[in-house]
């Protein structure tokens, strides 16, 4: 071939193949960004949206329809508030976090906040735009609220991924800024389960019917995981109620002027039947195992007055918290049906038992009456919770454990020791939070996370996607062009001797051996040589492109596989024509 | 195309967007309003110590509510969220007790702020907040229009880049196939040759060759890239009902032309001259 066509070729390979990769991370690598960013940074599982959204910063959904599937075995849900708002000349992505507590290890400059507030956290590359140092206030604007936060921004982090290109700030400035309100999220990531499956929960309305018996007269309210009352029914002696709910995780609690308590969950994922009882009595009775009159008062204060009857002091009063003075001690006694306190059982060896109680939106609940029965209901235990959390040790048996905080109250069932650690769980009604209509709930698309961005590109307009690909592939084609024409030049100059090689009769696998397999090492060795340079001059001369405020993601693995994808392109167009040419 | 696209959606993002404007800005403008904020640390939570001389204006910027009275001097107004600091109707902040007048009912970064009508926190930010929308202002919300233009321009920067690899890969491609073809047509060089063509007249017809191509390439690809996107458009809005985008003309398509017949013309001349001139050498 000779030393200096093959330079020449070399040379003009080589800048051949540099442009073509300059191209590639122009064109190309930025698709598969945009196609990263549409998909709200994720790369796996199914997002749930709003059908009539136009991508994940637009979308909204029902919280409480996360936390349902939330509750679906082996699925793991992650709720998404984010938008794209307007900082300091640029677009940035600003997501919504509770707290600030899991991105500790990746923090590079300031302190992360401990609370709700006015502040911001930058992604390192984020923070280097924007160009705000640690303690100045910034405007961040809403796309589409006429909402403008004033920001303090709090710390930087270094997360190595494109989160560096994003802002996190607390969930409620994240609502303000995308206009959610509250009960409320932008999308749901699930994982675990597949998108017909999803699909198929939500597109029906299941019926719930419910049986109900109760000592007291009161509601019967139908909470959603949200803990948002949906449905209400009275209930005096019985009840039998039928509701058509959507999909979802529901509370089933009793509500009356002094009790408030949960009868039971259920995730409704078809039509199901219930039945509960509310045992409570206007006058229940007490009786107490002791040697001397104890004293019995009532929260207003009120001495109940004692008998004796079979050698236990017996006390007739109204339902409610009350304090029972002994020898031995006080004890708080939530009174609400008739019991026996028989605190001696408790004698012999015991086991401990941990005993938490927490409000249904998982904060702790403190100050809260406990009371410990046996399943015979003599109550052996009655102590007051100071904090959220407290050990109680009981012998073995089947016991039910009370918490009261009135007029919210909770129980469950436990055995010990086979239960070491209780939880319970006082229901609540949330005030303040947005009224979905039940039809909503029907409303969202299931899609898997790959499909997302093709959809937001297509929503956005119908050529946006095909003109990008088409732009890609155009190039890429280009490109082949011009380095098969580089080739074509290094075989062409060696027309001649290549001519005298096949009139000496150099077969075709001479010549692939001899100059083509050759020609392909040097061009793969270009490939290696271009690739490299290719990366690091990427992150020079293109590190301040963005794209929806997101720095590009340059990939070496992906520029190396494009250029060799080329190359063995223009290779075999090169084998093929030296064939034919040989044969003419 | 990419410039039409950007006109067409910054024109309906306009329209979508309103009229009804919040913008702050570092600078001052006609009918803003000056605040002072800076940021303070109170049990472990940050809040904005914002202090603005007309203080219903600022709550009406803001669309927050005021529980109480309006503060004057050494009064502030605090947020919903603080209240719990407050003892005894008092603020305390750096050592210094401010009398809490009212409490600030919002939805927004307000319920987490201490107002005062005087500036009496340090090291504060002077900002201005007005509810036109202004040039001056580095931001305004709704922000869909500012959030459209700033993609667009980096979609069109990318683009740009793009361009410079295109005529690279251009000028490449015409001087390999000016040299190639040369190399191709050696009978008819020396056939040239030998009836003693002079060397400048074919100099000159491959100069001219090379004009001819690179002007009958740079109006085909004009006429292709300016027809094929509109006639894509046409037949997309006509089955999708989505907006036609005509192909925009400006300064910048013709300056692309310029540069694309340039670059090839400039490149296949030298393939062209080069081929000839190691033909006639060879022989």
């Amino acid at each position: 071939m000779g030393y200096k066509r093959l330079a020449a070729f070399s040379a003009a390979f080589f800048v051949g193949l540099l442009t073509a990769n300059l191209a590639f991370a122009l064109i190309v690598e930025p698709g598969f960004g945009l196609d990263l960013i549409l998909r709200g940074g994720e790369r796996e599982g199914i997002a749930i949206l709003d059908r009539a959204s136009r991508s994940i910063y637009t979308s909204r959904i029902p919280l409480s329809l996360a936390l349902s599937l939330g509750k679906l075995p082996n699925v793991q849900v992650e709720p998404i508030v984010t938008s794209i708002c307007y900082v300091q000349g640029s677009a940035i992505v600003v997501r919504g976090v509770e707290s600030t507590g899991a991105y500790t290890r990746w923090l590079s400059r300031g302190r992360l906040p401990e609370s709700d507030g006015p502040w911001i956290v930058l992604g390192r590359r984020a923070a280097e735009r924007i160009h705000a140092p640690i303690g100045q206030v910034i405007p961040v604007a809403s796309s589409l609220a006429r909402t403008i936060v004033l920001l303090t921004v709090a710390a930087v982090c270094d997360f190595g991924d494109m989160r560096d290109d994003e802002a996190l700030v607390h969930e409620g400035i994240a609502r303000q800024l995308s206009s959610i309100p509250s009960g409320m999220i932008s999308a749901a990531i699930v994982q675990g389960t597949n998108r017909e499956a999803i699909e198929k929960l939500v597109e029906t309305n299941y019926k719930l019917n419910l049986k109900c018996a109760s000592d007291l007269s009161g509601n019967l309210v139908v909470l959603d995981a949200n803990g948002v009352p949906l449905r209400t029914s009275k209930v005096v002696d019985k009840l039998e109620e039928s509701y058509e709910l959507p999909f979802g995780y529901y509370t089933i609690v009793f509500q009356n002027q002094y009790l408030y308590s949960t009868l039971g969950t259920v995730l409704l994922k078809s039509d199901q039947s219930l039945e509960y009882s509310v045992r409570a009595e206007q006058r229940p009775v007490l009786k107490v195992s002791a040697s001397k009159k104890p004293v019995l008062l009532r929260s207003d204060g009120v001495q109940v007055q004692a008998s004796e009857e079979e050698g236990l002091w017996v006390f007739r009063s109204t339902p409610g918290i009350h304090r029972l003075e002994l020898d031995s001690g006080a004890f708080m006694i939530p009174l609400f049906h008739s019991a026996t306190f028989d605190p001696t059982i408790l004698a012999g060896k015991a086991y401990t038992t941990r005993v938490s109680v927490s409000w249904s939106d998982g904060n702790p609940a403190s100050d809260c009456s406990l009371l410990v029965r046996t399943a015979e209901g003599r109550v052996v235990l009655s102590i007051l919770v100071p904090q959220d959390n407290v050990k109680v040790d009981l012998p073995e048996g089947s016991y039910v454990i009370e918490a009261y905080k009135l007029p919210y109250s909770a129980q469950i069932s436990i055995s010990v020791p086979a239960v070491s650690d209780v939880k319970l769980i006082l229901p609540s009604i949330k005030s303040n939070v947005e009224k979905i209509p039940l039809q909503y709930y029907t409303f969202i698309k299931a899609m898997p996370i790959e499909t997302i961005s093709a959809f937001t590109l297509a929503s956005i307009s119908g050529i946006s996607a095909a003109l990008l690909i088409g732009l890609a592939f155009s190039i890429i084609f280009l490109f082949v062009m011009v380095l098969a024409t580089v080739q074509r030049y290094l075989y062409l100059s060696a027309k001649t001797r290549l001519t005298v090689l096949s009139l000496l009769g150099a077969s075709n696998r001479f010549l692939l051996g001899h100059i083509e397999l050759p020609i392909l090492a040097i061009s793969l060795a270009l490939v290696a040589a271009t690739a490299s340079i290719s990366f690091v001059s990427n992150a020079l001369l293109f590190s301040r492109l963005t794209l929806f405020g997101h720095t590009i993601p340059h990939d070496p693995v992906m520029t190396l596989l494009f250029s060799a994808t080329l190359t063995i392109l223009v290779w075999f167009w090169g084998h093929f024509a030296l064939a034919k040419n040989i044969e003419m | 195309m990419a410039n039409s696209y950007e006109r067409e959606a910054i024109n309906l993002i306009s329209l979508y967007s309103g009229q009804q404007y919040v913008a702050v800005s570092e600078k001052p403008s006609a009918n803003a309003l000056r605040i002072q904020a800076s940021p303070f640390t109170i049990g472990g939570r940050t809040v904005l110590l914002i202090s603005t001389e007309n203080f219903t204006e600022f709550l009406r910027v803001n669309g927050a509510r005021l529980l109480g009275k309006p503060p004057i001097e050494s009064e502030v107004a605090v947020g919903e969220e603080l209240r719990s600091q407050v003892n005894n109707g008092l603020f305390l902040i750096n050592g210094r007790t401010f009398k809490v007048t009212g409490y600030l009912q919002s939805n927004s970064y307000l319920t987490y702020a201490v107002v005062a009508t005087t500036n009496i926190f340090p090291n504060s930010q002077t900002l201005y907040i007005s509810t036109e929308k202004s040039n001056v202002a580095e931001v305004s919300a709704p922000a869909a229009e500012q959030i459209a233009r700033s993609v667009f321009s980096e979609i069109l920067t990318i683009m740009s880049l793009v361009r410079y690899t295109l005529y690279g890969a251009l000028g490449l491609c015409c001087f390999f196939q000016g040299y190639n073809s040369l190399i191709e047509s050696e009978q008819i060089l020396h056939a040239l040759a030998s009836i003693g063509a002079p060397r400048k007249m074919v100099n000159l017809s491959m100069l001219g060759y090379a004009f001819i191509v690179s002007l009958t390439g740079t109006l085909l690809g004009f006429v292709l890239g300016t027809f094929l996107p509109g006639l894509t458009s046409s037949i997309v809005s006509i089955v999708f009902k989505l907006p036609h985008l005509k192909p925009l003309m400006n300064v910048q398509v013709g300056l692309d032309l310029m540069l694309g017949f340039s670059a090839s013309l400039l490149a296949l001349s030298i393939g062209l001259l080069g081929g000839y001139s190691r033909q006639i050498a060879a022989a």
